[in-house]
């Protein structure tokens, strides 16, 4: 029986799966360029559920779609500006003023989404003492909710793509081009990381965050107002999605539609996983690692469809050997 | 006017009864502990005090002031802090850091600057471990954490909730040395333990509570002669 079974095997694997290493290499550096590019994206996007799950020890599945409203507030903005069809013939300075003004919208609407579901949703299953299970759930059926309303109120077609400015090399990285659109992102996301990492290492708020995620009861005796923490965690976190959604909507123009956020979301959430959940840093690392190995993925195996298959993988094989993730410690341990 | 007085408060956990109408004072200056055995609802008076749980029925007054249905988190600002039982040292901040969180709610810089160099003074084992992570001390400097943290709120009256338990003997003495020099200091203390001995000898006043309700009450002295308290708390037949 298995003797039968294996030359089939062996023909099969040929056509089944087979790496093109020389594909991967020979494309390496644009490659990992792009990588670094989503993955600085996905790390914004992750930084809301660490930071949430740090605070509340609740995944926020609803995340996912306070980035997607984030984006409906970009893509609404630029259009209005005149950025739908080809980009428009502005100098540089303006063309960051109406981009900075989208991320603004598009930050704001993050913000208060979550915001709002903090408030509606979760905070009133604190007040009764609900289990976890209650909340997670609960998370789950905000995620539908703002996806279906998106559906039914507005439409469920992807909006029409804007087009911002057209990516021009600025510099060469021994024969890697990397362009004005993917500097743009890594450096503003990797600048916002650090913010919000030098924010909860040393101001008030911070501190305020460290010491409800380690001990929510005796932060309460020290005089923190746990719930006005809560917020500001789910505000930031939004704050981070709404500048996410500008980035994903000038790599992914046609991206946003009311289910844009479910796999983005899902990849992000694999990040901060990946490096640690309740780590703010894992956060970025994840990111970056999850970004690099999608953008790879279709290169080794020769089609796109591969990405999210090696990138689940890689996160149920890194979690298998490292379960708390590449960074480990949570928001609650890691040192200012 | 008593600092804080409590009148007939009672306690419930959903159905059950933890706290049977209490009523009891804490006169200023006064070091006043509360003894008794596991469950006898030491813990939830404290947490009563402090907040953290609402009385269904009676009321608490502090500096003649109605606090009962005060937030937790403003009792600090009024002068009101604690040392929870377990310490709650928050393990993932330096010993540095967790002394600041006692002062989170405090604007004088110069005062809190001040009070590091008190409690530094208090507790000079903790400037040796200023840097050190709160989650890496031994349970009795963080002990010092936890007390010396809630100094750091400069507190009129400081709660100790079991600050001697799960101790090594010379930590517990040195512990109950440094509530007297509080004490003296000006901060009024209110003190739950089990070591009913260093208690009873440390305090002014003292109370025994038995199943959420107060069963003896008098001087530490007064009631460490008593016989009935020396066979139940003391282990002297």
């Amino acid at each position: 029986m298995l003797s039968a079974l294996l030359p089939m095997a062996e023909s099969g694997s040929t056509q089944w799966l087979s790496f093109d290493w020389n594909a991967l290499i020979s494309n390496l550096g644009p490659a990992t360029i792009d990588g670094l590019t989503f993955g600085a994206i996905y790390a914004l996007v992750a930084l809301g559920y660490t930071l949430v799950y740090g605070v509340l020890n609740l995944i926020n599945f609803a995340h996912s779609e306070v980035f997607i409203v984030g984006a409906y507030g970009v893509i609404f903005t630029l259009s209005a500006l005149g950025f739908n069809g080809s980009p428009p013939n502005l100098g540089i300075g303006p063309i960051i003023l109406n981009l900075l003004l989208a991320m603004i919208v598009g930050m704001i609407a993050s913000c208060t989404t979550a915001v709002a579901v903090e408030r509606l949703a979760y905070k009133p299953l604190r007040k009764r003492n609900a289990p976890r299970l209650v909340f997670l759930i609960t998370a789950i059926g905000v995620s539908f909710v703002i996806q279906y309303a998106i559906f039914a109120f507005h439409s469920k077609n992807a909006e029409p793509a804007v087009t911002m400015f057209t990516p021009k090399p600025i510099f060469d990285l021994g024969g890697t081009i990397i362009d004005s659109q993917q500097l743009t992102i890594i450096i503003a996301a990797v600048v916002m990381m650090i913010a919000v990492d030098r924010f909860i290492a040393k101001s008030k708020t911070g501190r305020g965050i460290r010491a409800v995620a380690q001990d929510p009861a005796t932060s309460t005796l020290m005089g923190v107002n746990s719930e006005r923490i809560i917020l500001a965690t789910f505000a930031i976190g939004g704050l981070l999605a709404g500048a996410a959604a500008l980035f994903y909507v000038m790599k992914v123009p046609s991206g946003v539609i009311y289910n844009g956020g479910f796999l983005l979301g899902l990849q992000a959430f694999a990040a901060a996983v990946l490096g640690g959940i309740g780590n703010i840093r894992g956060a970025l690392v994840g990111g970056l690692v999850i970004g690099v190995i999608s953008n790879y993925a279709p290169f080794l195996l020769g089609d796109s469809n591969w990405s999210q298959v090696v990138v689940f993988a890689v996160l149920v094989l890194v979690l298998v050997v490292r379960p708390q993730g590449l960074l480990g410690q949570t928001l609650g341990r890691s040192k200012a | 006017m008593s600092l804080l007085e409590l009148n007939d408060v009672s306690v419930h956990y959903g159905r059950i009864q933890a706290l049977h109408g209490l009523t009891f004072t804490v006169e200023e200056g006064e070091v006043v502990s509360l003894i008794g055995a596991n469950g006898a609802g030491k813990t939830t008076t404290m947490k009563t005090i402090s907040g953290l749980l609402s009385p269904s029925s009676g009321n608490i007054t502090f500096q003649g002031e109605d606090i009962t249905k005060v937030k937790p988190h403003l009792r600090p600002g009024l002068g009101i802090c604690q040392a929870p039982e377990g310490r709650g040292v928050f393990p993932g901040m330096t010993v540095r850091e967790n002394l600041g969180m006692g002062a989170f709610g405090r604007k004088d810089k110069a005062g809190i600057d001040e009070d590091y160099d008190r409690v530094f003074e208090l507790f000079p084992r903790l400037k040796e471990r200023e840097n050190q992570l709160g989650g890496t001390m031994s349970g009795g400097e963080q002990q010092m954490v936890a007390i010396a943290r809630a100094l750091m709120a400069r507190p009129k009256l400081l709660l100790l909730d079991e600050p001697s338990m799960g101790l090594a003997p010379q930590y517990i003495r040195q512990i109950f040395k440094i509530i007297k020099e509080i004490n003296a200091q000006g901060t009024t203390i209110l003190l739950v333990e089990q070591n009913a001995n260093q208690a009873l000898s440390r305090s002014h006043r003292a109370f025994v509570l038995e199943t959420g309700s107060i069963t003896r009450a008098g001087t530490g002295r007064e009631l460490k002669a008593d016989p009935a308290i020396k066979e139940a708390y003391l282990g002297v037949a």
